[in-house]
């Protein structure tokens, strides 16, 4: 439950080393870069490096890469599963051991392939559509590149359908040209007109005013017949075309993992790359300005000290805002991105992963107190940790919900809630047996609602003092012990006489007076003035109200507790409303697994975003120092292949 | 029957209770309709751009739904409490039915407009998310807050309707 220390690095080293430096540093993962504008290096007589004119080569290739894995892997007979584990490559080796070239020239492959499966969608498209011409012209008999005579013109074209034929016909006949229809389809009538030349604006007029499309036979020449034939021809060469090279892509999609393998040694090269561009140097070397957390210094000191760099590790100074790395068990590491969520601390300020996680636990079992839930989602949460080869991140935020489940396991047999009221609806109007009035062995919330809301408020009067001590705690480690004591102290003298009133102990009036008196004589201390310290004083009675509405916000505990019982008994009468008979257990199953998951749905993302407020605004709102830079070390790129660990660390 | 017997007929203790149930289903079902509707609207044009963004948006978007779930419950307990679905239904005095009725308002209101506002929040939340993803639970959080006051009125409603003695 704590901050990294942190060191800065400032390392200089050959420019031509840099590169494979970098390279280095981002198999160690401990090492952090800053960009040369924002360490001012230019102020200090350093040049920015030049642009490197590999980068768009590069660039180009990890786009190539990208490309050809999302064609080949519908392709891929080794399907990734969820159950997978994922490739172990030294992205080294694979280099030297020429599965990178290999792996290249599948990608050119399958790049060659995509451009030509391309060209045959579009001819196919377009074959198509002349095959679907020429049926519909398949009862004209003339070639098609016929269109006129010495002394006669042929027009051929469409009508839309329900066009009137006898009547064009008519007014046609008028200037001796002569309408023949081919053929039909649901929207339109395919005609040949022939006319002679001398009357062919006539008889163009009077189509057009009929609305007729001339037909684009395009380069057709023959009949329509054989060019249908000609298309159906082509058609089927291309079809027989695209499963040849479907069938090389199958072949190619074979060696899938080297390709992906190659695919994360690119976008390392292209990271490696974009890092070294945004340092500064001198002539011929490279400034390496960054951090690396205390711990593993050692580690990256040797590698620098391999590539002869001139390097010093300082600690970091009052302008600094060192990169923050939490450190904490890997319990508490779970409830890490609930904090990164809000935000991270400042580096030098408090971790509260771990007194957060505590109080998260506590409250969320509370907030969705029941045993049958609770249940079902640790057993869910915690098998798909232990089974699935998930990511980091996702096997923590499974982990956190499961844990909370146990919580909620644990308050539901206190709070006498299993899905709901199930045994005592089920034992009632199933079984037939008189059931109990509760199965609580704390407090039932629906007979006692008063009881789960004082259970409530306490649990909250518990995380503030909490967020309060920690609050004491970070000035005492600052050196501000008295602040603590008038800050922390007084409120809690206060805080205690209230109690103790309230309970009717009969000195608990002597230490209310005593807490006022505390507040107002310390809180004014900071001001000159003697009437201003009393104002100031008497003013921070006034900021009790603060933490009264912070206390009673806490009441949403029990509301969001109430509401989840009260439609999980909802959904236990509705399913047990069919009495003991097999139609009623039949519909007492549908029922229950449906109206359960909704409920246990709905009120999950409720008790997980109110759970988390309280954290955030009434928690965090005591001591919590916002605003710090999550530490993001230089890291190779590991989206299909991990390194094995033995050579991650020492290469 | 003359017009105070009708009246006397419709305004009975029993037809209190039911109108505040109704009322506390109606007001925060409409109020958490439209919210969810309103960030639904936003969120389909986040999802245009880029749909891997679904989850996000879907959990902003089920936020000002929960209103109409605090309505629906205390609608329930009122029908609890008055017996109106078990064999032997309760029959309240005026008295009675108005304490009931006055039981429903606070949900009833406050999570009418409370939903709509969420909703807004969340929305807003929608445009956050999709230029930086990553700061989704501050998206949450914001719309959350506004969720505190059906909290409250939904807390002072149920209080009120499990110390209803009949």
């Amino acid at each position: 439950m704590a901050i990294s220390k942190m060191k800065r690095l400032s390392a200089f080293c050959l420019r031509e080393d840099t590169d494979r430096l970098i390279k280095k540093l981002m198999r160690l993962r401990c090492v952090s870069l800053e960009r040369a504008e924002e360490n001012r290096a230019e102020e200090r007589g350093l040049t920015l490096s030049p642009p490197d004119e590999r980068r768009a080569a590069l660039e180009s290739d990890v786009a190539a890469t990208t490309q050809a894995l999302e064609l080949l892997h519908p392709y891929s007979k080794a399907k990734k599963s969820l159950f997978s584990p994922p490739i172990r490559a030294d992205l080294g080796e694979f280099e030297r051991s020429g599965r990178a070239d290999k792996a290249k020239e599948t990608v050119r492959a399958a790049g060659e392939i995509r451009r030509r499966l391309a060209e045959i969608g579009a001819e196919r498209a377009r074959t198509e559509g002349d095959l679907a011409l020429c049926r519909a012209w398949k009862a004209y008999d003339m070639p098609l590149s016929f269109t006129a005579t010495r002394l006669a013109e042929v027009f051929t074209g469409s009508f839309p359908a329900g066009t009137q034929l006898p009547l064009i016909s008519g007014e046609l006949s008028a200037h001796s040209a002569m309408l023949e229809e081919i053929g039909a389809d649901s929207t339109a009538l395919y005609v040949a007109v022939l006319c002679h030349q001398d009357a062919d604006d006539e008889v163009s007029r009077i189509l057009s005013a009929h609305g007729f499309l001339r037909a684009a036979f395009r380069e057709m020449k023959d009949t329509p017949a054989e060019e249908g034939e000609r298309a159906q021809r082509r058609l089927d060469s291309l079809a027989e075309e695209e499963r040849t090279l479907k069938d090389r892509l199958a072949l190619l999609a074979e060696d899938i993992a080297d390709t992906e393998i190659l695919s994360d040694l690119q976008k390392t090269s292209l990271a490696a790359l974009d890092a070294a561009g945004g340092l500064a140097g001198t002539e011929r070397t490279d400034l390496l300005s960054g951090w690396v957390p205390e711990k593993n210094a050692e580690r990256a000191e040797a590698v620098l000290k391999l590539y002869g760099c001139a390097y010093e590790l300082t600690d970091p100074t009052e302008e600094d805002e060192p990169p923050v790395l939490l450190e904490n068990k890997s319990f508490f590491s779970n409830f890490e991105w609930v904090m990164g969520m809000y935000s991270y601390p400042l580096y030098g300020s408090y971790d509260p992963s771990a007194v957060m996680g505590i109080f998260y636990i506590l409250i969320f079992g509370l907030m969705f107190a029941d045993a049958g839930y609770g249940f079902v989602l640790s057993l869910v949460c915690l098998l798909a940790v232990k089974l699935l080869p998930l990511g980091e991140t996702m096997k923590r935020f499974l982990a956190m919900f499961g844990w909370c489940g146990l919580s909620c396991m644990v308050w539901g047999v206190l709070l006498g809630s299993y899905f709901g009221d199930f045994p005592l609806q089920l034992m009632n109007n199933m079984l037939g047996i008189r059931a109990p009035e509760s199965l609580a062995l704390m407090l039932d919330p629906l007979q006692n609602p008063m009881g789960f809301l004082l259970l409530s408020l306490g649990v909250g009067a518990v995380h503030l003092i909490a967020g309060m001590a920690v609050r004491g705690y970070m000035m005492i480690r600052r050196g501000h012990t008295l602040d603590a004591i008038f800050d922390i102290g007084s409120p809690w003298l206060l805080f205690a006489g209230i109690g103790l009133f309230a309970a009717g102990v009969s000195f608990g009036k002597w230490v209310l007076i005593a807490g006022v008196a505390a507040m107002v004589l310390t809180q004014g201390r900071n001001e000159k003035n003697v009437l201003m310290k009393l104002v100031k004083g008497l003013g921070s009675l006034y900021g009790l109200i603060n933490y009264a509405s912070d206390l009673l916000s806490y009441s949403r505990i029990m509301a969001l507790g109430l509401a989840s019982a009260v439609v999980g008994q909802v959904v236990n009468i509705l399913a047990t409303i069919g009495g003991p008979s097999v139609m009623g257990f039949i519909v007492m199953i549908l029922v229950f697994l449906f109206g359960h998951l909704l409920n246990l749905a709905i009120n999950l993302l409720g008790t997980f975003v109110h759970t988390s407020r309280l954290q955030y605004i009434e928690f965090f709102g005591k001591f919590f120092e916002d605003g710090g830079e999550p530490f993001s070390p230089l890291t190779v790129s590991s989206e299909y292949a991990e390194e094995p660990p033995e050579t991650a660390a020492d290469r | 029957m003359t017009f105070v017997e009708l009246l006397s007929h419709v305004f009975s203790g029993n037809n209190l209770a039911f109108l505040g149930a109704a009322l506390a289903t109606i007001l925060p079902g409409l109020g958490s309709a439209k919210g969810v509707s309103l960030v639904g609207e936003a969120s389909s044009g986040l999802l245009t751009e880029n749909p891997s963004m679904f989850g996000k948006a879907l959990l902003l978007q089920a936020l000002p739904g929960t209103q109409g779930i605090y309505g629906l419950i205390t609608a329930f307990l009122i029908i609890f409490k008055t017996g109106a679905l078990s064999a032997a239904p309760m029959h309240l005095d005026l008295g009675q039915g108005g304490y009931l009725l006055a039981a429903a308002l606070p949900i009833a209101f406050v999570g009418y407009f409370s939903a709509i506002r969420q909703a807004r929040v969340a929305a807003s939340g929608i445009n956050l998310i999709a230029k930086r993803p990553d700061q989704v639970g501050k998206a949450i959080t914001s719309s959350a807050l506004v969720e505190t006051y059906a909290i409250f009125a939904v807390l002072i409603s149920l209080l009120l309707v499990l110390f209803f003695k009949a």
